[in-house]
């Protein structure tokens, strides 16, 4: 298991948001550091990945739990 | 494959994971189609009107025509009972309650794209994803203003998110997410919907008040409302991403559906002139031809565009979007819904006044179907004049699809 730097809380949120809000959020830990984000819309676990691919961050790990969604990003750049 | 996998695969189609996208759309546009056959294409912002009418014409004295007999307001009915369903068989349905200030923005969307359908005579669907098959020109002015809309609201989200993170943060509930009996709970109310076709007998009397429309409109609805939850059909979502991530998936998906809803759509427009009693005319002023065919153009069409293009990209969810998402529990899109119920009528009142003010472009409709216009060019040759609508729709496709892709490698338009 990573060590989490920060977390950001997505649940309730629906598309933009979460993107939104995580793109904005990364930007405050340093390259290298791990931000877990926590979101409830079935969308996100599409949009994820493909912001992860766009913006060259490494999803680590998505764990999906009771309809519960935890993605686990490193930032790289 | 297991033993047990013999249904395996019909499994994961009806209760599994996501479809993609385009697989959606295409599915979407034989059904926008099928509705075509029946009368008229797959519209939503007139059944929404129609809501908001059960509402204010009480008010004022007047009496809306009943949603039971009005097609669009009963196919928008039966699409947020078809996302419910679907939501349950994939285990993807939850009341998710978000912070206060998203159920603000869900209502300002709303509120938004009432005003703009209203002023622009169209929503995402008459003024885009059937518009262009329909070789409506006001539907590209439509879609212009939609775009620039959605790029206004995409800078204000990014903003917001960077300044005032409060605004989407703070207390939220999620209930019944993704319990074990949700999905037969979902086959249930599909099953529900079905029965709620038993509203339209088809008996002589009843078939002449037009009930085999409405049965069609309804079923229709029921399997439209299915499928977008199932593809998470997202216009907003191809009209946004390349402002924010540059994603182009979504645009692709509209792109295939447009052209899919292109073929019926001039099938049933141009073959439509050979069945005089029905369609009569000059081959491009008859009934089929005309439909979806609104008078848009110029300021209607733009402003139109741009007030529903900023308020989808807030709401999350243009009119059927919001309607499909609130079928899945997304507390935020039932006040996108609210407001658009409540805006639309009420804006609907003014829109004469506006008429006047802009020209009165809005009640010409003739003049703005796209092998008339061509017409002109070639000695009105009915064969000629479609082939030209139907280029024009396509180099339409041609030119967003060059502008995306450079900009999915380019990021020039990309704000994150």
């Amino acid at each position: 298991m990573v060590d989490i730097d920060m977390t950001l809380d997505c649940q309730g949120l629906s598309c933009p948001m979460p993107i939104v809000k995580l793109n904005a959020t990364i930007k405050k830990i340093e390259v290298g550091q791990v931000l877990e984000m926590i979101g409830t819309d079935p969308g996100s676990k599409k949009d994820v990945p493909l912001w992860c691919k766009r913006k060259g961050n490494e999803l680590l790990e998505t764990i999906e739990e009771g309809g519960i969604f935890r993605f686990i990003i490193q930032r790289k750049k | 494959m297991s033993e047990d996998g013999m249904f395996s695969e019909v499994k994961e189609v009806l209760f599994g994971d996501s479809w993609k996208m385009w697989v959606g759309a295409i599915v979407l546009s034989f059904l926008s189609i099928c509705l075509f056959i029946i009368i008229s294409p797959w519209g939503a912002s007139g059944g929404v009107l129609n809501w908001g009418e059960q509402i204010i014409k009480p008010i004022m004295n007047e009496t809306a025509t009943e949603i039971t007999k009005h097609r669009y307001a009963m196919l928008n009915i039966m699409i947020v009972i078809g996302a419910l369903s679907s939501a349950l068989m994939a285990k993807q349905f939850a009341i998710r309650i978000p912070p206060l200030g998203e159920l603000v923005k869900g209502l300002v969307g709303g509120v938004l794209i009432g005003v703009g359908a209203i002023i622009g005579s169209s929503c995402t669907l008459g003024g885009f994803y059937s518009g262009w098959p329909a070789m409506s020109f006001g539907a590209f002015i439509f879609t212009l203003g939609l775009a620039v809309g959605t790029f206004i609201a995409v800078l204000y989200l990014m903003w917001e998110a960077d300044k005032y993170p409060g605004i989407s943060g703070g207390a939220t509930k999620t209930f019944l997410g993704a319990a074990g009996w949700q999905p037969i709970v979902g086959v249930l109310v599909f099953i529900v919907g079905l029965l709620m076709l038993f509203l339209f007998p088809t008996t002589p009397e009843k078939l002449l008040e037009g009930s085999a429309v409405m049965l069609g409109f309804a079923f229709i609805g029921l399997l439209i409302g299915w499928v977008l939850q199932r593809s998470r059909f997202c216009i907003v979502r191809a009209l946004r991403e390349p402002f924010m991530t540059g994603e182009t998936s979504a645009a692709k998906a509209v792109m295939v559906g447009i052209i899919v809803g292109l073929i019926g759509f001039v099938t049933i427009k141009f073959f439509g002139v050979f069945f005089p009693l029905s369609f009569g005319g000059t081959g491009t002023t008859g009934y089929a031809q005309s439909m979806f065919v609104f008078g848009n153009v110029w300021i209607s069409g733009l402003l139109g565009g741009i007030i529903f293009g900023i308020g989808m990209t807030i709401a999350g969810g243009c009119v059927v979007g919001s309607l499909w998402r609130s079928g899945e529990g997304q507390v935020k899109l039932w006040f996108s819904v609210i407001g658009m119920t409540i805006a639309m009528p009420l804006t609907n009142s003014f829109k004469n006044q506006f008429l006047e003010w802009t020209g009165g472009q809005a009640n010409i409709t003739d003049a703005m179907y796209l092998p008339t216009i061509i017409g002109d060019f070639v000695d009105n040759d009915l064969f000629l004049s479609y082939l030209g609508g139907v280029l024009f729709v396509l180099v339409a496709i041609a030119i967003w699809y060059v502008i995306i892709k450079w900009n999915e490698k380019s990021g020039k338009l990309s704000r994150m």
